[in-house]
């Protein structure tokens, strides 16, 4: 697997180069996707306002999350739009991927740098204003320790859903029609850990806080950037363990990934 | 009017085929509803009212909201857009009777099919667990039924003036999704109209986004059902004509550019 | 010395909702370096099967492979560097770059150092023609322009061998003779194996030194072109143009055709010769012309895909 980076980046750029000769429908593309996240933190901030708290936080903060949630969901897909259900099975279906195979490189990192699609970075970018407006209604005062903290919380969700797209992409290879009820946890995590997590029951905490620990990478950062405490059960210095819980996340979606490829060359399409 | 009817069934049968696709699709309704359903047990905790809706009120908007959705975003969104682009197109056009009046039997017919294996699924399993406003009397729920099916009607009016695009340009899908975010807003599925502020509230209840989401929820609330659904199809004939006015635009085009 | 590649045994069993089915039952063969080998069957015969386990992409379920000296399916990556693979139907280059820059990616992902790369470009681009497409976004090619660049595309890195899956398929006369006359100077000059997975019997007849016909998965002939004739092809056709249209009844032939004044008799080449017949013919009747044809490889790969046990 000693494949020189080199090659993924280049074939990346070749990607981007390729959508850069039509920058009309990029520029459409990105702004779509960065008005979708004002239009959705409008609504929730119209809402917020007329409830004036929900589980005891402020609206601001509240929309501190779902700029992190947003700025994480961003950024993992630029990556790993690829491996979203359909695109994979489209992959097999048409026999593309068997040639994927046929080259000398990581199917992985050759499906991915193929495929990076520039236009969510609009969303990752409007996640961030978000999180910046969001700050600033909140009375949040940067530090750099406290952009820190933002920043780990947007690499460590966007970590844990890479993870989550890799591990679908496996099972679509075993399954060829692809298991959209993955895009639950993708969208369905990032839209529960967009609110304080201790409004929820114990399950869904329990799911989202250990098994895809997206609602870890968000909701313990934030609470050192707003400088709140956490309910009991989640102490401050779990924010330590935010990167080693999502780095065992995404290797454990990369595992998935591997035994998907192998199930493919196993089995044949 | 008989293939019309066959149509509606040819609809219905092929959805229905579908079945790893609902499966899906039930998981995701269920896991958004429930997710939105905490969100408003947090909010009400403290407040009894807000904008004159109450806690029941909300529950019921998101899971006829859950409910619903893959009616108003139906997944085969595009389809009727890439047979124009591909020309299939064009025999649906040169075949006797009304093409609008065809395609509207067999969407209605698949989405029916949604509305009966996701749609009332969702309710039923939603009124039972929780306390919702759902109407309890045989014309209540007369008046819910009539008010979804005029909103997959309505849904099924957008998507032809959007997938219309293709007639004129390759690349139909960038206009819907410059609006989309709009759309998405004004129609009530970030949150319920009712938030909205005063003067953005009136401005939207005149929009026809109303049918396709917060009219059936105000039927289902008890609001004025008669109103809501007369409303709906008002906003029907309306979308109908722009339809007509469109097929019309469309054929003069293909006879000038040949398809 | 080993072969270049090797198969023994070789054996691959799907597991569908029928039940389990056995595409490739038990295939031996090897392979040398530099051999031009014809890869036909009929559709479904497990001739994809066979390129996909040689290439690594699918794991056998028994038997051995092994594809210049590595296991395919253990060394997939390490053996891809050392092979080309052109599908007739799908493309490996990038659809919306212009032709150049697919090169330079192909450059740099088989490593081709910089130098190697632009001198083979060089000539690969004057045996192809390619020089006025090289600006032009893969696209926009004509099929016959863009199956020149998959090939050039495939042997740039100078691969050992090289797998074509139809490459001629779906191109003009003239596109097949260029792809042709370029496949076979390049395993003339550089010696590369080539695999030649094909339905069009003309590209067998003028390029491949061996045929090897698959069949249900079992191997049903191997060996050459000339050899197939020899075997199968037992019969001749002696073409007669008469002078005046008459019936005509010769011993030893069948008339298998007729047109107005020309006539078509097939003879089995061990029982009479040519000569022979011919003799005869004139001895009884007066010709304008005559010819013989041999027998048509369409007809005999027919007869054996038909199950016919050689004579």
């Amino acid at each position: 697997m000693a494949e020189r980076p080199g090659v993924y980046l280049r074939l990346a750029a070749a990607g981007l180069r390729a959508h850069a000769r039509r920058p009309a429908y990029l520029a459409v593309r990105t702004a779509a996707a960065a008005v979708l996240v004002v239009v959705e933190v409008a609504g929730v901030a119209l809402l917020l306002d007329r409830f004036g708290s929900v589980g005891g936080w402020r609206p601001a903060e509240v929309l501190l999350l779902f700029g992190l949630a947003f700025a994480a969901q961003g950024l993992a897909l630029v990556a790993g739009n690829s491996l979203e259900a359909d695109k994979v099975s489209e992959l097999v279906r048409r026999g593309t991927f068997d040639q994927v195979l046929t080259r000398p490189a990581s199917p992985l990192g050759w499906v991915v740098a193929s495929y990076v699609d520039v236009r969510f970075l609009g969303r990752a970018a409007a996640g961030a204003g978000a999180v910046v407006w969001a700050a600033d209604r909140a009375g949040v005062d940067w530090t750099p320790g406290r952009a820190g903290l933002a920043a780990l919380a947007v690499a460590c969700a966007a970590a844990v859903v890479f993870g989550i797209l890799m591990a679908a992409a496996g099972a679509t290879f075993v399954t060829v029609q692809g298991s959209e009820a993955v895009n639950v946890l993708v969208y369905g995590g990032l839209y529960l850990s967009s609110y304080p997590m201790q409004i929820y029951g114990s399950a869904l905490r329990f799911l989202f806080l250990w098994v895809v620990p997206v609602g870890l990478a968000i909701y313990v950062p934030a609470l050192g950037v707003l400088g709140r405490q956490g309910p009991p059960g989640l102490p401050g210095w779990l924010v330590w363990l935010t990167a080693p819980v999502a780095a065992a996340f995404l290797a454990a979606g990369g595992l998935a990934w591997r035994t998907g490829v192998r199930h493919y060359v196993g089995t044949g399409s | 009017m008989r293939s019309y009817l066959a149509l509606l069934g040819a609809g219905f049968r092929r959805q229905t085929t579908y079945r790893l696709a609902l499966a899906a699709g039930l998981v995701t309704n269920a896991f958004f509803g429930v997710v939105r359903t905490a969100v408003f047990f947090a909010l009400y905790r403290e407040r009894d009212q807000v904008a004159g809706l109450d806690v029941t009120d909300a529950l019921t908007y998101v899971w006829v909201l859950e409910g619903i959705f893959a009616v108003v975003w139906a997944p085969w969104v595009w389809e009727m857009a890439e047979a124009i682009r591909s020309g299939e197109f064009l025999v649906e056009l040169l075949r006797p009777g009304d093409p609008y009046l065809r395609l509207l039997a067999f969407d209605l017919g698949r989405t029916t099919s949604v509305l009966v294996t996701r749609t009332l699924p969702t309710l039923v399993v939603a009124g039972l667990v929780l306390d919702l406003r759902l109407p309890a009397t045989l014309g209540g729920l007369a008046w819910l039924t009539a008010s979804l099916v005029l909103a997959a009607v309505v849904s099924f009016q957008f998507r032809f003036l959007f997938g219309s695009a293709a007639f004129w340009t390759p690349d139909y899908r960038s206009m819907f999704m410059l609006l989309f975010p709009v759309l998405w807003l004004a129609s009530g599925f970030v949150i319920p109209v009712g938030f909205f502020p005063a003067g953005l509230r009136a401005l939207v209840d005149w929009s026809p986004l109303i049918p396709l989401l917060m009219a059936p929820v105000r039927v289902a609330t008890g609001g004025p059902a008669a109103l809501a659904v007369a409303g709906q199809a008002a906003w029907i004939l309306v979308l109908w004509l722009a339809g007509r006015l469109v097929l019309a635009a469309a054929g003069r085009r293909l006879v000038v550019h040949g398809g | 010395m080993s072969a270049l590649i090797e198969v023994a045994g070789l054996r691959k069993v799907f597991r569908t909702h029928r039940g389990p089915v056995e595409a490739v039952a038990g295939i031996d063969f090897r392979v040398e370096a530099g051999e031009f080998v014809g890869y036909a069957g009929p559709n479904g015969a497990g001739k994809s099967t066979t390129v996909k386990m040689m290439s690594g992409i699918l794991l056998p379920s028994g038997g051995r492979v092994e594809v210049c000296g590595l296991v395919p399916y253990r060394e997939r990556k390490r053996l891809a560097r050392r092979m080309g693979v052109v599908f007739g139907q799908r493309t490996q280059l990038w659809w919306d770059l212009p032709l150049q820059e697919s090169f330079e990616l192909v450059g740099h992902l088989y490593r081709v150092p910089a130098a190697d790369r632009r001198a083979r470009l060089r000539r690969l681009e004057e045996v192809l023609a390619l020089g006025p497409l090289l600006a032009v976004p893969v696209r926009s090619l004509s099929l016959g322009q863009r199956m020149r660049a998959e090939l050039a595309a495939a042997v740039l890195p100078a691969p050992q061998v090289l797998f074509l899956d139809e490459p001629t398929i779906g191109l003009d006369v003239e596109a097949k003779a260029s792809v042709r006359d370029f496949l076979r100077e390049l395993n003339r000059a550089e010696g590369t194996t080539v695999i030649l997975t094909t339905h069009d019997l003309d590209d067998i007849t003028r390029l491949c030194s061996r045929l090897i016909i698959i069949d249900h998965g079992r191997l049903i002939y191997d060996g050459t072109v000339e050899r197939l004739r020899g075997v199968y092809g037992t019969t001749r056709v002696l073409v007669v143009d008469l002078a005046e249209d008459e019936p005509v009844e010769l011993p030893g032939a069948v008339p298998v055709r007729a047109e107005g004044r020309r006539r078509w008799f097939e003879f089995a080449r061990d029982e009479v010769s040519a000569a022979e017949l011919i003799a005869r013919l004139l001895a009884g009747y007066e010709v304008a012309d005559l010819t013989l044809e041999e027998p048509d490889i369409e007809d005999i790969v027919r007869r054996i895909y038909r199950g016919e046990s050689p004579p």
